[in-house]
């Protein structure tokens, strides 16, 4: 009893040193890299140190007694210094005082002190330099014209009503982002316990930083991309071979799908996002999931680099989303990052079905028919001929659909003629659900018809 | 005679032991650590501000003094506290803080201290009090100020409306102790020296002597030595319910001059301010706050207090059933503190220390 009282005592009287816990190890709460607003009164001449609450909350609406910069006439929910989202935007271009966020994680403009700059995932994690300098440009990038994408907030906030925590008045961004307990992977790039990602179901703790919560989690089957212009190492960061086995890349896939395994309307392209079925096999059948994910190739398959192992995973290759997809914004469509495996994209993928840019992803990991065959032609550099109806000198034991004449079909029949045969549109058949039967993708807009390929079902993304 | 006499002789006693003013009138008021003063009235009053022709050196020289007082507020409640006599709140030196005021070595009590306010620089670290030192050089009126929020006797602080540059006063109509409807601070607080409840007050009346710490209609239980080095058994309870409604909450007390703050802070989801009158029993069970005095120990903790809807004890450990009510003095000091914002402990120089009292996952 007197050692319980005791204790009870310590407990009560002892000096508390400083945190140690979460918030300090943050990003926001970070002593040196931390929140700083800098207004008159805070950061500057003000007395509170650098990751203090008071750089985003103001617990009475008034300093000194006056709202300080940025005001936004009056108290905000969760006594932030302004309001989360305003929620009657609902497409970009976004404006500064649109997410509470954005007044930092802006550049210029940032209310933080000093220089504060985000850059995309290609550029931390892939090793490609440039692209956009913060958060806010990163959801309005204008490279891409109307091609560029972005995860539009709007939805993002619409559909995170459900996860517990999140309300009408949270910030977008607290879907994926615990802001107490988000860290500066940024810094280190190679240290996922560096993660800035929470689960929307799990959102009081982080996500990837501890083992059973990274790539690894898929036994075998996933292989880290090559870091930009390099051959020997890899993401996250440039890491080594040895550890580029998923141990040093949280599970993207985990995460994304607790929004995106079912389907989600999308204000931007106006229609709904497909659910996304990435943990299932089960081969070329209706009900599988994605070849890019669980699902296996289905004979044989030519890779580059690091996926052109002689032996590969039993079930083939499992990707990250983030292996081709930026979290934020792009200059390409559906948020297909800059760079791929260690490569720039060729060009800008479009939305639009037709045209070959969206094999401006796959061949950063495919081999196109230059790469196939080993040719010098230039003229084969992004040309898909070999891998959908054999030839070449490549083994090419799985085509969907043979050569010329031997379905007892004509060129002419599914390719426009002139000049010569012109590829279909990529995005008819590839994409995240896809599959080619006798209706799928059936009649394009040109009045072509797809047959069904050889076997009569093939899953094809 | 006599007695003058020992009184002067027992002047002469405590200027060798003490300087200043200050502890020389703590001789003279005859009180104990109770609420009502006790003791000769002599100790306290004089009846023409003459004695033998003269004004005594140990008396206010700025008299005569309302209620015929031989002294201000100041000459009674400025020293340094030892523990047991009279609550000094304004100190000539610096008083031992440490890092939350609530260690056995400290000599502040449950409000703070005025020193640090008097202090170059000082305006952030407490109330400017007329007479102790000058106005807020940045502040014209009190924060907040909303000029609706009266107390239980009606009366409401400067009627209604704040002078520009009107300095807060101890008592009185600009005042915190006793009634906002007298302008004089002696009948303020009349009968509160005399009739001072201590203890458990848990249905205060309209009076000054009814409130807690003369605080008209304010409930509470008073510590018997104003909290000089509290324990978890010997401090203050302060009184909070939930709703933001109830007027005898120690945080009403001071929404009557802050009152916007108090708006938007005691109900609603999400805060728009940091709430007060806010239960943190009211909080999902598996919520961090349920942590408060450590995880399934829950003991009270004097650097970040709670309040609670019944006072007519002191609590040792909370039990999230309307004793975690947030309050203005969870996490600040009524006078002043040696930190900005008359915070209870150093806010704003740490990173979240005091605030992971209640958002313990923050910790």
């Amino acid at each position: 009893m007197l050692l319980g009282g005791l204790l009870c005592l310590s407990i009560v009287l002892a000096p508390r040193s400083s945190l140690a816990g979460p918030y300090s190890l943050s990003a926001h709460g970070d002593s040196l890299a931390g929140v700083r607003r800098d207004v008159d009164g805070l950061a500057s001449p003000g007395p509170y140190v650098t990751g203090n609450c008071a750089h985003c909350h103001e617990q009475h609406a008034s300093m000194g007694g006056s709202e300080p910069q940025p005001v936004n006439s009056g108290p905000s929910p969760f006594a932030l210094f302004a309001p989360g989202f305003v929620t009657a935007v609902k497409e970009k271009p976004y404006q500064q005082a649109d997410l509470f966020c954005f007044y930092c994680h802006a550049s210029p403009g940032s209310y933080q002190s000093g220089l504060l700059e985000n850059f995309d995932y290609s550029h931390v994690f892939g090793g490609y330099a440039g692209g956009p300098t913060s958060i806010f440009e990163a959801f309005n990038q204008p490279l891409g014209g109307v091609n560029a994408s972005y995860h539009n907030l709007y939805d993002i906030w619409s559909y995170a009503q459900k996860f517990p925590g999140f309300g009408a008045s949270s910030p977008p961004c607290d879907a994926c982002h615990n802001v107490h307990r988000a860290r500066r992977n940024k810094a280190y790039p190679q240290d996922p316990a560096y993660t800035a990602i929470s689960r929307p179901t799990e959102h009081e703790s982080l996500w990837g930083d501890v083992d059973g919560e990274r790539m690894t989690n898929y036994s075998g089957a996933y292989q880290a991309p090559l870091h930009f212009g390099s051959r020997t190492t890899y993401e996250p960061g440039g890491t080594s071979e040895s550890v580029a086995d998923g141990s040093k890349v949280p599970d993207y896939n985990t995460f994304c799908l607790d929004c995106h395994k079912e389907k989600i309307y999308s204000t931007s392209l106006r229609r709904d996002v497909v659910a996304i079925e990435w943990k299932l096999s089960g081969g070329d059948q209706l009900g599988t999931g994605d070849k890019h994910g669980a699902n296996a190739y289905t004979v044989g398959i030519q890779m580059k680099k690091p996926y052109d192992e002689l032996v590969m995973p039993p079930g083939g290759y499992l990707l990250s989303c983030l292996d081709c997809h930026e979290a934020h914004g792009s200059p390409s469509a559906f948020l297909v990052r800059r760079s791929v495996n260690g490569e720039i994209l060729g060009g800008t993928l479009a939305q639009a079905r037709d045209g070959k840019s969206w094999a401006y992803l796959c061949g950063r990991c495919h081999q196109d028919d230059y790469h196939v065959g080993g040719s010098t032609d230039i003229n084969q550099v992004n040309r898909w001929r070999t891998v959908h109806h054999g030839g070449g000198s490549g083994a090419n034991v799985d085509v969907p659909y043979q050569v010329q004449g031997q379905q007892g079909m004509s060129c002419g029949e599914c390719h426009e003629l002139s000049p010569g045969p012109q590829p279909i549109g990529c995005g008819y058949c590839h994409n995240h659900g896809s599959y080619c039967n006798g209706t799928n993708p059936g009649t394009l807009p040109n009045g072509k018809v797809i047959p069904a390929p050889i076997d009569g079902f093939r899953r094809t993304f | 005679m006599k007695f003058e006499k020992r009184c002067r002789n027992s002047f002469r006693w405590w200027v060798a032991c003490f300087s200043g003013l200050v502890c020389l009138s703590a001789s003279f008021v005859a009180v104990t650590a109770q609420a009502a003063v006790t003791g000769r009235c002599s100790g306290c009053h004089t009846m023409h501000y003459s004695q033998d022709g003269r004004v005594l050196t140990e008396w206010g020289q700025s008299g005569p003094y309302e209620a015929l007082l031989t002294i201000d507020c100041l000459g009674c409640h400025m020293g340094t506290n030892v523990g047991g006599t009279t609550p000094f709140v304004f100190s000539s030196e610096a008083p031992n803080y440490g890092a939350t005021g609530t260690t056995s070595d400290t000599n502040t009590l449950a409000g703070g201290n005025f020193y640090w306010v008097a202090q170059p620089g000082g305006d952030t670290r407490g109330h400017n009090v007329a007479g102790l030192m000058a106005g807020d050089g940045a502040l014209s009126m009190p924060p907040g100020f909303s000029g609706d929020r009266a107390a239980a006797d009606g009366s409401i602080p400067g009627g209604g409306s704040w002078p520009s540059g009107q300095q807060v006063t101890c008592a009185g109509t600009y005042g915190c102790h006793g009634s906002h409807a007298q302008s004089s601070l002696a009948s303020a607080v009349r009968g509160g020296h005399h009739n001072g409840l201590d203890g458990a007050i848990t249905a205060p009346d309209a009076l000054p002597a009814g409130g807690f710490r003369m605080l008209v209609g304010i409930a509470g239980y008073e510590d018997a030595d104003w909290e000089y080095r509290p324990t978890t058994s010997t401090h203050n309870q302060y009184k909070g319910v939930a709703g933001g409604t109830d007027n005898s909450t120690i945080s009403s007390l001071c929404a009557r001059c802050h009152g916007q703050f108090h708006s938007a802070s005691s109900a609603g989801s999400p805060w728009l301010r940091h709430p007060v009158d806010y239960d943190m029993g009211d909080t999902a069970a598996t919520s961090d706050y349920r942590s408060y005095g450590g995880a399934g120990v829950n003991a009270y903790r004097l650097d970040a207090p709670v309040a609670s809807v019944d006072v007519g004890n002191v609590l040792t450990n909370v039990t999230f059933a309307g004793d975690t009510v947030v309050a203005c003095v969870s996490c600040h000091r009524a006078h002043g503190s040696p930190n900005h914002k008359m915070m209870r402990w150093d806010y704003a120089g740490t990173i979240g220390t005091g605030c992971a009292a209640c958002h313990t996952s923050k910790d």
